[in-house]
C-alpha cells in the first residue's frame, strides 16, 4: 500500500514538473507548451511580414517559390522560422538560438536551402534553379508587400548561403 | 531549536494532510470509467486521419523533421518499416475497441496510449506545435495508470458474472484513490491557466482591448495562405542584424467563419470576448475546488471551445469529450442519493 502511494505520489510529480517548467520557463517541446496561441498583441500598428524565396534559373527566368512549390508541408514555414531562421532573443518562446552568429547563421540558411532546393528541383524539372535570394518583406494592413529587405542569397552550386543584410545596410 | 521545529511540523502535517486528501482520498471510478469510453472511443475515429499525416509525412524530407523530445528519445523511430508500420495500424484498430470496451482494460488503454501519443508527436515533428492533442496524449497515459479505469469494462462485467459473492459484485464500483481524477483535471486546469498567462505574458493586458482577437476574426493571419511573422515596434536594434526587422514570432492562423467576420465588425463585442477569454482561462483553476463553480466551468469550457470551433473553426474536440465526461459524473453525483465521494479540499 505504502508503495502504491509512493508510487502514485513520484508519478504525479514526473507528470506536473515538465507541464509546471513550460508554465515558467516558458517553453514548447511536444507535448509540453506554454500555450502562445495568438497571444502576442497584434493591432493596426504591429510589424508583421512574410518571407519570399526568389529563384533565378537557368534559363534567366525569376519566380517567387513557396513550400507548395516543393510539394511540401505548409508548417515548412514556421519550422524555417523557429529552428532555421530563429527569432530574435527576445522573441521569448520562439527564440532558439539567443547567442545567434552569422557563421551559425548562414550554416543553418545553407542545410535548409539544400533541402529545400532538392525537393523543389525534383517537382519543377527540367527547369533548374541556380540561385536562390531570401527575403523579409513587411507587410501593410491588407498584407500588401510595403517594404522588402534582402536578406542573402544562396548559391545552389556551392550550397552556401550568404547573409548579405548586414553589409548592405552597413 | 526546539520550538522552531516545534512550529514546523504542525505546518508539514498540514501540508502532508492536503496532498493526501487531494490526491489520494476515495472516489468512484465511474467517471474514469467513462471517459476512457468516450475519450478512446472519439480518438478511434481520428485514427484514419492520424495515419494519413502519417503517410503524408513520410513525403517530407527527413531535413525537416524536428520532434520533440520524448518522440526523438522514448518512443519509436520514423519512419517505420512497411511491415510494422502495417502491424502498428493493426493494432492501434484492435486496440480501439479493447481499450474502449475494457479487455485487458489497463494493458490495451496502455499500448493505445503510447501509440496514439506516437501518431500525434509525427503531426507535430515538422514545424508546428499541435496544442489539442498535447493535452491529450497526457490525459491518455494518466488515464490508462488511474485506479478505477477498469470501470465499466468489459473485464468488470465478466468479473461480475463470474463473482460468487454479493461482497464481490459491490466491490466493482468500490471507491478508489482520485489522483486520476484529479491529475486530469490539473492538467486541464494547467493549459487553461498557461494559456491565458501567455496571452498577458507576451501581449499585455492591452490583449484584453480585443484588437488581436478581432485581428484573427477578421481573417488577416490567414491572407492567401501566407505565413506571417510579429515583432513589437521597439525590437531592440542589436537584434535586427539579419534583415534590419528583428522577427520576433510567428503568427497563428484562423479560419473564421461570416459569423467571426461580423463580430470583428465590432470592438466591444471583440474586447468583450477577448476579456471574457482571460477570465475563463484564468479561473478555470478553479473547478479543482469543487463544489457549484466545477460544473459551471465544465460547462463554461464546452461553450468555449463550441465557439472557438465555429468562430474559427479551430477543433478541440478531445478537450470537450473530457470536459463532457467530467461533467456528466457531476450531474450524476447531484442526482445520486448517497454522494460516493468526499470534499477535494
Amino acid at each position: 500500500m505504502q508503495k502504491m502511494l509512493r508510487l502514485s505520489n513520484a508519478f504525479l510529480v514526473a507528470v506536473l514538473i515538465p507541464n509546471l517548467w513550460a508554465v515558467i520557463s516558458p517553453y514548447e517541446n511536444w507535448p509540453f507548451t506554454c500555450a502562445p496561441m495568438f497571444a502576442h498583441y497584434v493591432d493596426e500598428s504591429t510589424p508583421r511580414y512574410r518571407f519570399a524565396f526568389q529563384v533565378q534559373f537557368e534559363d534567366g527566368s525569376r519566380d517567387e517559390v513557396g513550400y507548395y512549390s516543393a510539394g511540401l508541408n505548409w508548417s515548412l514555414m514556421r519550422y524555417f522560422f523557429k529552428w532555421v531562421y530563429g527569432a530574435t532573443p527576445s522573441g521569448g518562446v520562439f527564440a532558439l538560438y539567443p547567442s545567434d552568429t552569422q557563421e551559425n547563421f548562414e550554416n543553418r540558411l545553407s542545410t535548409f536551402f539544400s533541402a529545400f532546393v532538392s525537393a523543389l528541383s525534383e517537382r519543377i524539372a527540367p527547369k533548374k534553379p541556380i540561385k536562390l535570394t531570401l527575403h523579409a518583406i513587411r507587410l501593410d494592413r491588407e498584407n500588401n508587400d510595403s517594404d522588402s529587405h534582402k536578406v542573402g542569397v544562396f548559391d545552389i552550386e556551392s550550397g552556401r548561403f550568404h547573409l548579405t543584410w548586414k553589409n548592405e545596410a552597413a | 531549536m526546539e520550538e522552531r521545529s516545534s512550529l514546523n511540523i504542525p505546518l508539514q502535517r498540514q501540508a502532508l494532510h492536503a496532498w493526501h486528501t487531494f490526491w489520494h482520498s476515495p472516489i468512484s471510478p465511474i467517471p474514469l470509467g467513462l471517459l476512457r469510453i468516450l475519450l478512446v472511443g472519439y480518438l478511434g475515429t481520428t485514427l484514419p486521419h492520424r495515419f494519413l499525416v502519417y503517410h503524408w509525412s513520410l513525403e517530407i524530407p527527413k531535413a525537416f523533421y524536428a520532434p520533440g523530445m520524448v518522440l526523438e528519445r522514448f518512443l519509436w523511430p520514423f519512419p517505420l518499416t512497411e511491415g510494422s508500420f502495417l502491424f502498428f495500424s493493426a493494432l492501434m484498430h484492435i486496440l480501439v475497441f479493447m481499450a474502449g470496451a475494457g479487455l485487458f482494460t489497463r494493458l490495451s488503454m496502455t499500448l493505445f496510449s503510447v501509440g496514439y501519443w506516437y501518431l500525434a508527436a509525427i503531426d507535430s515533428a515538422w514545424g508546428w506545435h499541435d496544442h489539442g492533442p498535447s493535452l491529450v496524449v497526457q490525459v491518455l497515459v494518466v488515464l490508462s495508470l488511474s485506479p478505477g479505469v477498469n470501470c465499466l469494462s468489459l473485464d468488470q462485467l465478466l468479473k461480475h458474472l463470474r463473482a460468487r459473492s454479493q461482497s464481490t459484485r459491490a466491490s466493482l464500483f468500490q471507491p478508489v484513490p482520485r489522483w486520476g481524477f484529479q491529475l486530469i483535471l490539473v492538467l486541464l486546469s494547467l493549459f487553461y491557466f498557461t494559456s491565458g498567462f501567455s496571452k498577458l505574458r507576451y501581449g499585455g493586458l492591452e490583449w484584453m482591448n480585443g484588437k488581436t482577437l478581432q485581428f484573427y476574426l477578421e481573417g488577416k493571419s490567414n491572407s492567401r495562405h501566407m505565413q506571417q511573422y510579429g515583432s513589437s515596434p521597439e525590437v531592440p536594434e542589436g537584434e535586427k542584424w539579419k534583415d534590419g526587422f528583428g522577427l520576433q514570432y510567428y503568427i497563428y492562423g484562423a479560419n473564421p467563419s461570416p459569423l467571426a467576420k461580423r463580430i470583428a465588425e465590432s470592438p466591444l463585442a471583440c474586447s468583450m470576448f477577448a476579456i471574457g477569454t482571460i477570465i475563463f482561462e484564468l479561473g478555470f483553476i478553479i473547478v479543482l475546488f469543487g463544489g457549484t463553480l466545477r460544473p459551471l466551468l465544465l460547462f463554461g469550457g464546452l461553450v468555449f471551445h463550441a465557439s472557438v470551433y465555429f468562430l474559427m473553426h479551430i477543433s478541440f474536440m478531445p478537450w470537450m469529450v473530457i470536459e463532457f465526461s467530467y461533467l456528466a459524473w457531476e450531474f450524476f453525483r447531484h442526482f445520486q442519493d448517497k454522494p460516493v465521494t468526499k470534499p477535494c479540499l
